[in-house]
This record gives C-alpha cells, sequence and structure tokens, in this order.
C-alpha cells in the first residue's frame, strides 16, 4: 500500500500562496484586535 | 459504453489547464507531461491575490460609504409586463416534452453518455443552466418543473371531477425545514460525481422517474406550493439562484428589482445553511478532484475501502464519497468560523444567530462557484444539444436537421475562460461582501461593530475566492 504522492509536493507549495491573503487577514484582525485591547486597558 | 465523466473532465481539464497549470508552474507542470501554453499577462496565483486585493477595496468602500441598510425591506421594484397565462401553459408542456423525451432517450436510445440525450440534458442543461437561467432571469423552473405541472394538472382534475372539497393538505414539519432539498441535492452531487453508474442514460432515467414519483406524493401530501418551496430540492435549489437575479415574478406579473435584493428575504428554515454548504462543497470536490490534492489521496482511501471489503470500482466510489462528504464539511466548518469570529464583535449575537441572519450571503458563492467550474461545460457540451434533439435515441435519425452540427472549440478561447471564471468568483464574493454588509448595519445599532463584524465574513470571502481559484488552477496539474 504505497500511494503515489508525486503532486503532494505541489500542493504543499501552492496552497500557501493562494491562502496568503487569508493569513495575512487574520493576523491583521487579530493584531488590530490585541491593539485595541491594550488602548482598552491602558485607558 | 464510452463514459460521461471521462470525457466531460477531459474537457473541462484540456480548457482550464492550459492556462492555468502553464502559468502557475511552468517547468514542474512540464514535468509532469503537460503541455502549458499561454499568454495570459500575470501569473495564476497573482489572480488570487488581485482577486483578494479587489475584495478588501469592496470591503472598504462598503465601510465607507454604505452606512444604511438598502436591501433588507421596500427595496423598490419596478412593473414591467404580464406573463399571459398561455404562455405559462406552453412553457409547462414543453418542460413536460422535454421530460419524457429525456427518459425515453435513457431507456430506450443508445446506451452511450454522449450518443444520448440524457445525460447531457441532465447534467450540463438542467443541472448548469438552469442555475445561471435562475439567476439571470428569475425562479424559471417554477413553469418548467414537469412534476409541478403535473401535480397541479392532477390538482385541477381533481377539483372539476369531485363535488366536495378536496382534502386538506398535511401541515409540513416545522424541524424538516430544507432538510429534503439538501439531502437531495447531496444524493444528485453524490450520483454526477461518485457513482459507477453515473454515465448510464437508462440508469439515468429510472432516477428521473423515481425522484419524480417522490415529489408527487410529497405535494399531494403537503401541498404543491409548500412541497415545491421547502423540499422539492431542485425547486429549492433553482429558487435560491433566482433570488439573485434582477427579475422578479409576482401573481403572474413581472416586476424589476435590484440584483441580489430577493436574498436577504430567504427564509431562515432548518436544513438551509447545509443546503448551501452542500452546493458549494460539491462543486468544490468536483474541482478538486481533477487536482493534484484528490490524485494523492484518493489511491490512500481506495486501498483502505478495498482492504475493507469494498471491491473494483466500489471502492473509487467510496472515496469519491468521503472526498464529497469532506468538502462539504470544509466549507461548513470554513463559514462556521466566520460567524464564530464575528459573534465576538459586541451587541452579544450568538454563532448560530448569526450563522443564520448570514447564510443568504453563501448564495452568490454557490452560484460563483457553479458558474466558475462549469462555465466551459455549458459553453461547450452545451452545444452538443443541437445534435442531440435531433438525434436523441443515438440511432442515427435527424429530426430538425441538425445531427450533423458538431461543437464549436474555438466558441471561446482557454485564457477567455479563465477570464470569465475568475470574474466570476470575485463578484459573486463581492455580491457575498455586500450582501452581508447590508445585514450587518441592519442588525448592530452601532455602524462601527457592524464594520468590525464583517472583518470575519471578509475573511471568509476570500478564504472562498482563494479556494476557488486554487481548485481552478490546479486542475489536472
Amino acid at each position: 500500500m504505497t500511494p503515489p504522492l508525486a503532486h503532494a509536493g505541489h500542493v504543499l507549495v501552492e496552497l500557501p500562496i493562494y491562502l496568503g491573503p487569508v493569513v495575512l487577514l487574520v493576523v491583521w484582525f487579530k493584531v488590530s484586535e490585541w491593539r485595541q485591547k491594550r488602548k482598552g486597558e491602558q485607558k | 459504453m464510452r463514459g460521461w465523466a471521462a470525457p466531460r473532465r477531459a474537457l473541462v481539464a484540456a480548457l482550464l489547464s492550459g492556462p492555468a497549470a502553464g502559468a502557475l508552474f511552468p517547468p514542474p507542470a512540464s514535468a509532469h507531461g503537460i503541455v502549458a501554453r499561454t499568454d495570459l499577462p500575470i501569473p495564476v496565483w497573482l489572480f488570487g491575490w488581485a482577486a483578494a486585493l479587489i475584495l478588501i477595496v469592496s470591503f472598504a468602500a462598503l465601510a465607507a460609504l454604505w452606512p444604511n441598510p438598502r436591501l433588507q425591506r421596500n427595496v423598490p421594484r419596478r412593473r414591467l409586463f404580464r406573463i399571459p397565462v398561455a404562455i405559462d401553459f406552453v412553457v409547462s408542456v414543453l418542460g413536460l416534452v422535454a421530460f419524457g423525451a429525456t427518459v425515453y432517450a435513457g431507456l430506450v436510445g443508445v446506451q452511450d453518455a454522449l450518443g444520448n440525450l440524457a445525460p447531457t440534458v441532465i447534467y450540463v442543461v438542467f443541472w448548469v443552466g438552469l442555475v445561471v437561467a435562475s439567476a439571470l432571469f428569475g425562479n424559471v423552473w417554477r413553469v418548467i418543473s414537469p412534476w409541478r405541472s403535473v401535480a397541479r394538472a392532477a390538482s385541477w382534475l381533481s377539483r372539476k371531477m369531485s363535488s366536495g372539497e378536496p382534502p386538506a393538505a398535511l401541515e409540513y414539519p416545522e424541524w424538516l425545514g430544507r432538510w429534503p432539498a439538501a439531502i437531495g441535492i447531496l444524493f444528485f452531487a453524490w450520483v454526477e460525481l461518485t457513482y459507477v453508474n453515473k454515465d448510464d442514460p437508462s440508469t439515468l432515467a429510472i432516477m428521473v422517474l423515481a425522484y419524480m414519483v417522490v415529489m408527487l406524493v410529497g405535494m399531494a401530501l403537503y401541498g404543491i406550493e409548500t412541497w415545491s418551496e421547502r423540499a422539492d430540492p431542485f425547486g429549492v435549489y433553482f429558487g435560491l439562484f433566482a433570488r439573485l437575479a434582477p427579475l422578479e415574478r409576482r401573481e403572474g406579473v413581472v416586476y424589476a428589482r435590484p440584483p441580489l435584493a430577493g436574498a436577504p428575504q430567504l427564509e431562515l428554515w432548518a436544513g438551509t445553511i447545509p443546503l448551501l454548504c452542500v452546493a458549494i462543497g460539491s462543486t468544490t470536490f468536483d474541482g478538486a478532484e481533477n487536482g493534484p490534492l484528490w490524485t494523492s489521496i484518493r489511491p490512500h482511501l481506495i486501498s483502505l475501502f478495498q482492504h475493507l471489503g469494498a471491491g473494483g470500482v466500489k471502492g473509487d466510489q467510496w472515496a469519491g464519497t468521503v472526498g464529497l462528504l469532506v468538502c462539504v464539511g470544509i466549507v461548513a466548518s470554513f463559514y462556521r468560523l466566520g460567524v464564530g469570529g464575528m459573534s465576538e464583535v459586541g451587541e452579544g449575537h450568538t454563532p448560530d444567530e448569526l450563522a443564520g441572519k448570514f447564510a443568504h450571503t453563501l448564495i452568490p458563492i454557490a452560484f460563483a462557484y457553479a458558474l466558475a467550474h462549469y462555465f466551459s461545460l455549458l459553453a461547450f457540451q452545451g452545444q452538443a444539444m443541437a445534435h442531440l434533439i435531433s438525434d436523441p435515441l443515438g440511432h442515427g435519425s435527424d429530426l430538425f436537421g441538425t445531427a450533423r452540427t458538431g461543437i464549436n472549440y474555438n466558441l471561446i478561447s482557454a485564457s477567455g475562460i479563465w477570464y470569465v471564471q475568475v470574474a466570476a468568483l470575485v463578484i459573486g464574493h463581492v455580491s457575498g461582501l455586500v450582501l452581508a454588509h447590508d445585514r450587518a448595519v441592519d442588525m448592530y445599532r452601532d455602524v462601527r461593530d457592524a464594520v468590525r463584524s464583517q472583518y470575519w465574513m471578509l475573511v471568509v470571502m476570500v478564504g472562498f475566492t482563494s479556494l476557488g481559484l486554487w481548485l481552478l488552477s490546479a486542475v489536472n496539474t
């Protein structure tokens, strides 16, 4: 049971390239959330 | 028997993989024997980033320029014209004739997926063509539907022939909602994508007949309109896309309305979200089936099922079933993550409440996915109808003199198809953002909270766009 995985490498390379905008957006929203929380705590 | 799925996949792959794979993987693609030639000006992955940018700019524009709800209630409608009853009657009869011809061809005609009328009518004209027609012209299926026509004719006859009141319809169970539609569409997708006899015209014809019997029984028990709106899988499915149309029909009169305006009125019946997830997930699996990820996973699954005793093609069928269900699950989880993120923003809305309130935003996504994935199939295999209506049984007849008409593969170039697909995905997801923003500014007391809540909807939309473009680009790589 040794299935062909010749294409898995491509997938691992492509998927992050396509999902890059999603990751960046999530990071951006999380950072803004954290900054807003910190601002609230300082006030 | 020549198979339907293989030529269909080959056609789609040939048309899609040229520009997509070629631009994305010049060296690796050629290493895998793919002939890649493209005249696209930028790499395919850059289309994904550009699409994400368009969504982000649209989001910002909505936040700045759309402070009040415009599509939730009192949407302006302009009366256009009344449709004469005779036209309805003629269209219903034509629908019945088409239904009869499809079933007859499936049962009696040559058992060849491409030579018989039935598979092309079912998989191309019906499954794809009616989605596009519904989104453009409104709920056309309501008039064409052969089971609805038969049920209405039977109801009219029984009223004429009996002297007393007809028995009242049973009350449709609230908990059932659109679940029958969700399960029905999932079953159809399963047949189309994984069932071993999906190519067999006679099997398809028998399934269509069985479907009609179930629909007629349901309509007899619960009423024609109730059953059509909630339980008839295709009635509900096409009805969803009709909500995007700029035309609406009410009591025989056609009205013009802003596009998308029908979507916010989507009733939050049980099973609505599963139905939309099935619509998007099944198209996702159809795209993934042709890509490298599924090619890698599939043999594992087939081996696993073969070890469990599913021999031959059954192992493949089970693998496909798992793939289909996983894709539907991924879509549902992604949506759930989005509404989960949204629920963290003020005013105490729960994820369950938000999932229902924003379910209609998935309609344009489902349409975008369907159009992007099946556009080339509709554009090319749709042309086969010209010769199939002249030779529906595949016996060499020439009823309308078009039996020798071929398919013009120069109708649209591979690049042209790619641009249509990208445009469909971008417009569909921007439409989803518009619907979500409009609902948010209606729901939230503070506009800033409304905009903040939509950060997560933006992530969902960008995610679905990226996934859609990745699937299209990965075809046959």
